[in-house]
Order: C-alpha cells, then sequence, then structure tokens
C-alpha cells in the first residue's frame, strides 16, 4: 500500500526557481519599469478625482496584458522542458516522487515566478496610491484579482499545452496557437462561408469569440475596467482551474517515452492532423483563391482547399512521424477530401435554407436596412448592450447629449489636453429608442417595418434565381464596380424582435441599372419602396431641423470631376483612344448665413417631393455633398456634443435645392445643365 | 526482491516487451543481457517506474514501483545515456539529491570523492561520458540504495575506473546486502561479476538462471572418431562442428547424464569443456535466429 505523499516538493520546487531565477528577475525588472511608467505619467499639477486611482492602475494595460502572455509561456516552458527531453524526463522520473508530487512542484514553481512579479506590481501600485494619498484599496484589490486571474489562466493553458506536445518548438507555437485559435477559426471559416455560402453575414459574430480568448478581452481592460464583467473573469477562473487539472491528468498518464514527438498524447493524433489539415484547407486555400481570382469559380475553388488541405495533411503526418515518407497515409486525405466537396457542395447549394430563413414578422420590434451593407448605425439596434457611435447622430437629445458628453474630470493639464468623456455603450431602453427614432435608416413604424419585411420575403422566395444571377454576374464581369451598366448592392437587413434578439441578413445582389427582367424590375421598385418610406423621409428632414442662428457653417461641395469624367470618356470614344487622363475638379463654395435656413427648407421639401424611386436612387447620383456643423449653445463649452458636425449628400433629385441655389446665383445654369 | 510479472510494453506498434517475468533475489547482482534492441533499457525503465506498462507489473518487496515514492527512494538508476541540470555542477547536483534521497548519506560522500577525485564546481556539461559515469555512481551509491539499477554501467569507463566501481559495488553487496541488476553487453566483465543471468530477445525473456547452474547445463563436448561420427541424435546438440576425425559439440542438458551418453559412443578421446558466457549467449540466441554466421557479407 501506498502512504499518502506531500502534494509538492520543496526540494524541486528550490531547484526549478535555482535554474530558472533569471526568468523571474527579468520579469520583475519589467514589471518594476512597468510601474515606473505609471508614476511617470502622474502630472506634477495632478488634480486627483475620485476615479484617478482606479483608472491610474489599468493604465498600459496592453503592455501588462502581454507581459503576462508572454511570462507564462517562458515559465510553463522552463519548469516542464524535462518532459520534452527523454534524458531529462527519465531522470526526473525516476526520483522518489510520485507524478501528483512532480507535477505540483514544477506547476507551483512556475507559478510562483508568474505570481510574485504581479504581487510586487501591486505592492508599487499600493505605494504610488499611499504616496499620493489618493489610494482606493477595493479597485486595486479587484485589479489584482483580475490580472491574478489572468495569470493563472495564461499559465494553466501554457502547461496544459506544454503536456499535450514533446517538443519545446511546438510547445510555444501551439500556446500562441491556442491563445487566438476561436478568434482564428471564426475568420477561416467565416471566409470559406463567405466564399460559398451565399447571403452570409458576419456582421454580428465576433462578440463570444472575443471573450473565449483572454488576451484579446483583457487587452480592452484600459477602457472597460470601470464596468468590469465579473461573470467573464469568473468563467476564466473556472477554465483556468479546469486547465490545471486537465494538465495533471495529462501528466499522469503520459507517456514519458514520447518525450521529443510534437503530439505526445497520441490520442490526440487525429485531432492535430484533421485540425492542421482543415486549417490549411481554409487558410492556404483562401490566400490562393484570392490571388487567382477565383472567387466564383466554386470547382476550382474547391481543388484549391483541396489540395492545401493535402499539404497540410501530410506536413502533419510528418511531423508526426519524423519522416518524409508519409504518402502510404493518404486514406485519410481521400475522406478529408471526399467530406470538404461534399460539406462545399451543401453549402454552396444551400441545402441547409440558410438564405431562407426569416424571423416572424409578429416579433419585429425595430429594423435596419441599407442596400450597401450594414453600416456602424445599425449597432443602434442593440445599443443597450453594445457601444454607440455618436459621430453622425447631430439630433440627439439634449438628456443624453448632457449624459453622455459631460467629460469625466473637469480638470485638464493644459487646454490643449482633450476631456475624458464617458463610454457610450449600454444605453437604457429609453435612450436606445429614442436615437432609433431619429436615425434615417432605422425602422420602428409597422408600415416600414412590412415594407422591408416584404423585400425579404420575396428575395427568399425567389432565392435561387437571385442566387445564380449574382453568381453568374461575378463570374463574367471581373469588376462589378467599374461597370457603367451594373450596379452592385449589399442588401443588409438587421431585426431586433421583442425580446431583444438580434437577427441579422445579407443578400449581395448585382442588377442593371435599368433591369428588364421582372425579377430586377421587383426588387428595384422594393428597394424604392423603403427609401421613399414616410419614416425615412421624415426622418432626414427631421435631421436638418436646426436653428438657423445655430449653424456655424454650411459648405457645399461639387463633385465635378464625376461628370468631368464621364465627358472625357465620351470625347475619347470618338476619337478612338481611350487614354486620355481625366482631371479631377471639386469646388466648394459656403452658403451665406442668411441664406442658410432657406437652403435646408429646400432640402427638406425635396425629401418629401421625390418620388420613391428618386430617394433610391439618389444615393447612387450624388453630386454634392453638405458639411455643416451645427453648435448647441444651451450646452456648456466642455460639453462634447456642443458642436456637431453632419454631412449629406445632394444628388439631381434635389429640386428645390439647386433651384435655390440657382435663384440665389451660387451657381449658374452651365452647372445646373451639367448636373443633370 | 524485485519480481517482473507479465510485463508488456509497445511503442507505437512495435512491441518492445512481450510477457516479460524476472525475478531478481535479495543481495544478488543480476545481469541481463541481450542484443541491441531486445528491450534492456525499456525493462529498466519500467523498474525504476519512468514507463508506465500496457500491461504486467514491478514489485520491490511486493510492493509496486510505479509512482510509489517510498519504493522510488530505495532505488539508485545509473541510465546509459545520463542527465544532469545543464547548468549544475556536481555540488550542486550534490546538494539536490541530498534533498531529495532521505538516505543520502553525506559521510560516504566524502568518502567517494577521493575515489573519483573529480572537480565539484566545474559544470557537469563539461565532463566527458565517463566523468559523468563516475559523478552518478558517487551520487547514487551515497544515497544508500536497496537496489542499484544500471544500464550499461561501465559503457565510456576506463579498466582502472570499473575496478573502482564494481569494489564499490561489491562492497554494498555484501555489507549491506545491496540488490543489483545491470544490462551490459560485456559479457567477460559480467560473468566475472554476476550471480544471475537472464536473456532477454525480441522483449522475451528466452533464459533466466543463476550463472553456475546455467555453465553446469551447457557444455562443449570435444570427441574423437574413427571415421564418421556416429549420430548424436538422442543429444540435446545446439552447435556441431567437425574438424577432421574431431567433433565439437555444444550440448544442453545434465553434465553427468550428457557425459555418460557420450562416453556410450566409445570415442577415441572424449573432453568436456565449460562455455564462457559469450559463448552460451550466443548459442542460446543462435536458435532464435541471431546467428554471427548472418552478419558475414
Amino acid at each position: 500500500m501506498k502512504s499518502a505523499q506531500p502534494l509538492f516538493s520543496k526540494a524541486l520546487i528550490y531547484k526549478n526557481l535555482l535554474r530558472f531565477w533569471p526568468i523571474l528577475a527579468l520579469y520583475i525588472i519589467s514589471v518594476l519599469l512597468f510601474g515606473y511608467g505609471i508614476l511617470t505619467s502622474i502630472p506634477e499639477n495632478a488634480v486627483f478625482e475620485p476615479d484617478f486611482f482606479s483608472n491610474l492602475i489599468y493604465r498600459g494595460t496592453e503592455m501588462l496584458v502581454l507581459l503576462i502572455a508572454f511570462f507564462s509561456i517562458v515559465a510553463a516552458a522552463a519548469v516542464f522542458s524535462y518532459t520534452h527531453n527523454a534524458k531529462a524526463t527519465a531522470m526526473i522520473n525516476a526520483l522518489p516522487f510520485d507524478r501528483k508530487t512532480v507535477f505540483m512542484s514544477n506547476y507551483l514553481a512556475g507559478f510562483l515566478m508568474v505570481m510574485v512579479p504581479l504581487l510586487v506590481l501591486f505592492l508599487c501600485l499600493l505605494g504610488i496610491g499611499l504616496g499620493y494619498g489618493v489610494l482606493q484599496i477595493l479597485p486595486l484589490l479587484a485589479w489584482l484579482l483580475v490580472f491574478t486571474i489572468l495569470t493563472l489562466l495564461l499559465y494553466s493553458l501554457a502547461v496544459f499545452i506544454g503536456l499535450i506536445t514533446g517538443n519545446i518548438i511546438a510547445h510555444l507555437a501551439f500556446y500562441g496557437i491556442a491563445n487566438f485559435l476561436l478568434i482564428g477559426l471564426e475568420v477561416l471559416v467565416e471566409g470559406y462561408l463567405g466564399l460559398f455560402l451565399y447571403g452570409f453575414s458576419r456582421f454580428y459574430s465576433d462578440y463570444l469569440f472575443i471573450k473565449a480568448t483572454p488576451i484579446a478581452y483583457a487587452l480592452s481592460l484600459s477602457s472597460s475596467h470601470n464596468s468590469l464583467q465579473w461573470e467573464v473573469w469568473a468563467a476564466y477562473l473556472l477554465a483556468a482551474l479546469l486547465l490545471t487539472w486537465l494538465a495533471f491528468y495529462l501528466y499522469r498518464k503520459r507517456k514519458m517515452e514520447n518525450a521529443g514527438d510534437v503530439i505526445a498524447i497520441h490520442q490526440l493524433n487525429p485531432v492535430f492532423k484533421y485540425g492542421v489539415t482543415i486549417c490549411s484547407s481554409l487558410a492556404f486555400g483562401s490566400i490562393l483563391i484570392e490571388i487567382f481570382s477565383l472567387d466564383y469559380n466554386f470547382a476550382a475553388a474547391t481543388g484549391f482547399f483541396i489540395l492545401m488541405g493535402m499539404v497540410g495533411y501530410f506536413a502533419a503526418e510528418m511531423l508526426m512521424q519524423k519522416t518524409f515518407r508519409v504518402w502510404h497515409t493518404y486514406k485519410g486525405l481521400v475522406v478529408y477530401a471526399v467530406l470538404l466537396v461534399l460539406i462545399s457542395v451543401s453549402v454552396y447549394n444551400d441545402w441547409y435554407g440558410y438564405a431562407c430563413r426569416m424571423p416572424d414578422a409578429d416579433k419585429v420590434e425595430a429594423v435596419a436596412f441599407s442596400h450597401s451593407g450594414m453600416d456602424i448605425h445599425a449597432r443602434l439596434l442593440e445599443a443597450d448592450r453594445r457601444r454607440v457611435y455618436t459621430h453622425q447622430i447631430i439630433n440627439m437629445p439634449d438628456s443624453m447629449a448632457l449624459a453622455y458628453g459631460t467629460p469625466l474630470n473637469l480638470e485638464r493639464k493644459s487646454a490643449s489636453e482633450s476631456y475624458q468623456y464617458p463610454v457610450m455603450e449600454n444605453l437604457s431602453s429609453q435612450d436606445m429608442k429614442s436615437l432609433w427614432a431619429i436615425n434615417p435608416g432605422i425602422y420602428v413604424r409597422d408600415d416600414s417595418i412590412d415594407t422591408v419585411y416584404s423585400l425579404h420575403g420575396f428575395m427568399v422566395d425567389n432565392i435561387e434565381e437571385i442566387r445564380d444571377s449574382y453568381r453568374q454576374y461575378r463570374r463574367e464581369h471581373a469588376s462589378v464596380w467599374n461597370d457603367l451598366e451594373l450596379r452592385s448592392y449589399t442588401l443588409s437587413i438587421m431585426y431586433r424582435l421583442d425580446n431583444g434578439k438580434i437577427q441579422y441578413y445579407n443578400f449581395p445582389v448585382i442588377l442593371p441599372l435599368y433591369p428588364e427582367d421582372q425579377l430586377g424590375q421587383q426588387v428595384m421598385s422594393q428597394l424604392a419602396a423603403i427609401a421613399g418610406c414616410q419614416e425615412e423621409r421624415s426622418k432626414r428632414a427631421a435631421v436638418l431641423d436646426v436653428e438657423a442662428e445655430n449653424i456655424r457653417y454650411l459648405d457645399i461641395n461639387f463633385h465635378l470631376h464625376r461628370y468631368k469624367e464621364k465627358l472625357e470618356i465620351m470625347i475619347a470614344t470618338e476619337e478612338g483612344a481611350f487614354t486620355q487622363p481625366m482631371t479631377i475638379e471639386q469646388e466648394t463654395m459656403e452658403i451665406k448665413p442668411e441664406d442658410q435656413a432657406a437652403f435646408l427648407q429646400a432640402a427638406q421639401a425635396d425629401y418629401q417631393d421625390m418620388s420613391d424611386y428618386q430617394m433610391f436612387d439618389a444615393q447612387y447620383q450624388s453630386c454634392a455633398s453638405v458639411d455643416m456643423q451645427v453648435e448647441y449653445p444651451h450646452l456648456p463649452s466642455y460639453n462634447r456634443f456642443r458642436a456637431r458636425n453632419y454631412s449629406f449628400n445632394l444628388s439631381p433629385y434635389n429640386q428645390n435645392v439647386f433651384d435655390f441655389l440657382q435663384e440665389r446665383s451660387y451657381i449658374d445654369a452651365e452647372i445646373i445643365e451639367l448636373i443633370k | 526482491m524485485i519480481e517482473v510479472q507479465g510485463l508488456c510494453k509497445t511503442f507505437d506498434g512495435f512491441r518492445a516487451l512481450n510477457e516479460v517475468n524476472i525475478d531478481v533475489p535479495k543481495g544478488s547482482i543480476y545481469g541481463i543481457v541481450g542484443p541491441n534492441g531486445s528491450g534492456k533499457t525499456t525493462l529498466i525503465k519500467h523498474m525504476v517506474g519512468i514507463l508506465i506498462p500496457d500491461r504486467g507489473t514491478v514489485k520491490f518487496e511486493e510492493k509496486e514501483v510505479f509512482d510509489n515514492p517510498e519504493v522510488k527512494k530505495r532505488i539508485a538508476y545509473i541510465p546509459d545515456d545520463i542527465y544532469f541540470f545543464p547548468q549544475d555542477n556536481l555540488k550542486d547536483m550534490f546538494n539536490f539529491y541530498r534533498r531529495v534521497y532521505p538516505e543520502f548519506n553525506i559521510e560516504r560522500w566524502e568518502k567517494i570523492k577521493p575515489v573519483f577525485a573529480l572537480d565539484e564546481k566545474r559544470p557537469l556539461r563539461r565532463f566527458s561520458r565517463g566523468m559523468k559515469k563516475h559523478a552518478a555512481f558517487m551520487l547514487s551509491l551515497s544515497m544508500m540504495p536497496d537496489v542499484l539499477i544500471l544500464d550499461e554501467p561501465m559503457d565510456g569507463l576506463d579498466p582502472v575506473a570499473r575496478r573502482k566501481v564494481w569494489n564499490l559495488i561489491f562492497q554494498d553487496v555484501a555489507e549491506r546486502q545491496a540488490t543489483v541488476f545491470v544490462s551490459s553487453h560485456n559479457l567477460r566483465e559480467l560473468e566475472d561479476v554476476c550471480d544471475h543471468v537472464g536473456i532477454l530477445h525480441k522483449g522475451q525473456v528466452v533464459l533466466q538462471r543463476g550463472l553456475d547452474e546455467l555453465q553446469n547445463n551447457i557444455f562443449k563436448l570435444q570427441m574423437g572418431f574413427h571415421g564418421d561420427p556416429p549420430d548424436f541424435g538422442f543429444l540435446n546438440v545446439l552447435a556441431a562442428h567437425r574438424i577432421g576425425s574431431v567433433v565439437q559439440l555444444v550440448v544442453r542438458g545434465e553434465r553427468e547424464q550428457v557425459l555418460q551418453q557420450a562416453s556410450a559412443l566409445e570415442p577415441l578421446m572424449l573432453d568436456i569443456l565449460p562455455l564462457s558466457l559469450e559463448e552460451i549467449f550466443i548459442y542460446e540466441l543462435g536458435g532464435l535466429d541471431y546467428e554471427i554466421s548472418t552478419a558475414i557479407i
């Protein structure tokens, strides 16, 4: 019977620290320099606001996260380096310890190497806080807890990876890969689906993967430390404990004779082999497809995926078997190729009905629509759980302007130093809905939602025809963008349902400028109906509903180059030469203060007078852009929303605007004629 | 003392050990011999608890060796290819082993040091292969082990050093009833030191006996006859060689019985010669597709 053995051996821990002290020393020096950097970042005449200390301790978080990630793998690789060397493995495992003691001793020695510097930094920050009399112990303890969890997680991951492999280079490489595995796989799979799956949307898929990538998530701590998501950190702690247990389990079961092998746990060989095969297939296959511009050639693209999969497959076999003679293992590759072809065919033909999904119309609370791909505005649909980008919300309600436009700290070192403002995220339901109510492209009225839903239904009903037509255009026209007879649209529809869930749909479509077939005409007609719906018109007009005396400037930039280009091409055609250089002209004019109110009224009138089709087509017929800045004097001078910039485009359909400009002699008949 | 039962080990489909059974009596010096790749080092790594057996057990006084520190602290292991921490010198390793092995005897260490006269401050990585072996013996013998497991221990040692090492080992066996398990290709040396021998071939123990018993069980018979020699079918002949009227036979069996049977053939002359361990090894393995002749090209 075996007697109870100690959890760790002091002799082994001491030996590890004695052998690898330079790592500990280097890490301590690094954090001391880091602490010194924080200290020197405090201005001499700093005014210490309540949050000063909690902001201070998260300064340079990005560097600290990278230090933790780097030293975690260095420490783990050092203390478990013997597992990569057959002679060293034999020596350590012949010592009078059981495997539990050996594992725990090495694990704890490495953990000490990564924790001691963190505690040193903690003491530095404590000293700074006490020295300046700004110490906030709770935020500091929270800081220590967060970075201890991160250290534990990254170190445990490094140890776990080290016990999967028996090779030091593979240990370092796998650690890097494991840290960004999910994000990497997401990119690869999205690239594949984007190529083969019509209607695939990736607009909102990055949320979970960032959280599942602790380094990426922790890098954002400097901006998000005020609202730490403890459930995420608790999950990281659990993951760290699970990885530690898994590493311990692997160590107890590890066959020490596998030291030196790329994969020391031979049961994982298929995972490694097919993992490398899939990654190589998708990553290098996509690169080749891009290089040879074979995006819409299904057979060739699939061929490249298989070819690159073959490279990865045999490379993995060579690494595992430590020989170049691996061709006899081709059977697995054949299975992979067959599966890849099957999956690709099913995805390409959408056997799963991905593009035919639709939400229940009765459950739609709001919808964002765009025919040029979803822009940042659509994120307003989930402003209650995301960051909001406010750069074009000119008619923001005062309550929000005050809440999010007032600086966190009113004191500045100098006039040139910018204020720090609260992050506009996780808005209340009321604030979010007030933003929906003023933003064009977001619809909350039933008739508007029905119009968008109707287009969606039409797309779904005719999905095969639309998909085939799109692919055919892409195959036949190398660059749709340069084709004057065609126009490429990306119909993006994002629904917010009653339960708060977001559903996003994406339909790339290529249509002639003036479609002759019934399908094209119907799509155009529905697009026009959305662009011309009353909600859209009234929102666009409302944006321009500003007091004239608050306008700081209002400028028009004419895009005359657009017309110049056309003229020159025509001339060149008559002369039989196409290489004549094009000149770009741009003419800026300022609307006089006394005309500004009338100008904006004319623009508002245009939004009511234009037909549905003109409202739609106006976005493709831009001939000028209008830039304006409006000041809201009732807001304090330090409020970031006191002065707001806004720009919108003019098209030949802005009849009232051009009549006004001609009437007030801003432009002459020649320019009007050119534009028309 | 050490009991290996039904030990099996496979490396990537290659069966390195196949139902190995070995019994090493306390206080004995057990030599394990076998051709390259026969599984000697794999067997030894199981005996010191480095490798996990696929099947079977290795026990030391009825206790499993694997993952059992109570047993392992009584075992000193010297591998063929010795590893020391790269930056360590002999003093560092002494300090490490002193902390790890509870029975480490500093007094003995001090006594052994002059025997090998190694520079304690010199990094061990700068030592020659032989010097590393010296260092390993110094450390191992200072652990006061009950069992010494040695894998090709004398490779790289000069004759004087070999003698020194064996003397120290004999002293341990004589004074403390230490048990020694040693693998070697040097059969002449094993013959001088071992009292038990096992032959390992293709992962299986093909022979395991006391050396005396072994040497009393296989002989070289030298006989002379007029004309053609008679049929020797009634003898267990392992090899036969004829030079003129003289026939040399390697025969297995009881010495007296074989002598009696051979005398019955009325040879002109009859001589019975003992075989060296090396000859036994060659003849035993000769029947297992391991003849020397196959190596002649």
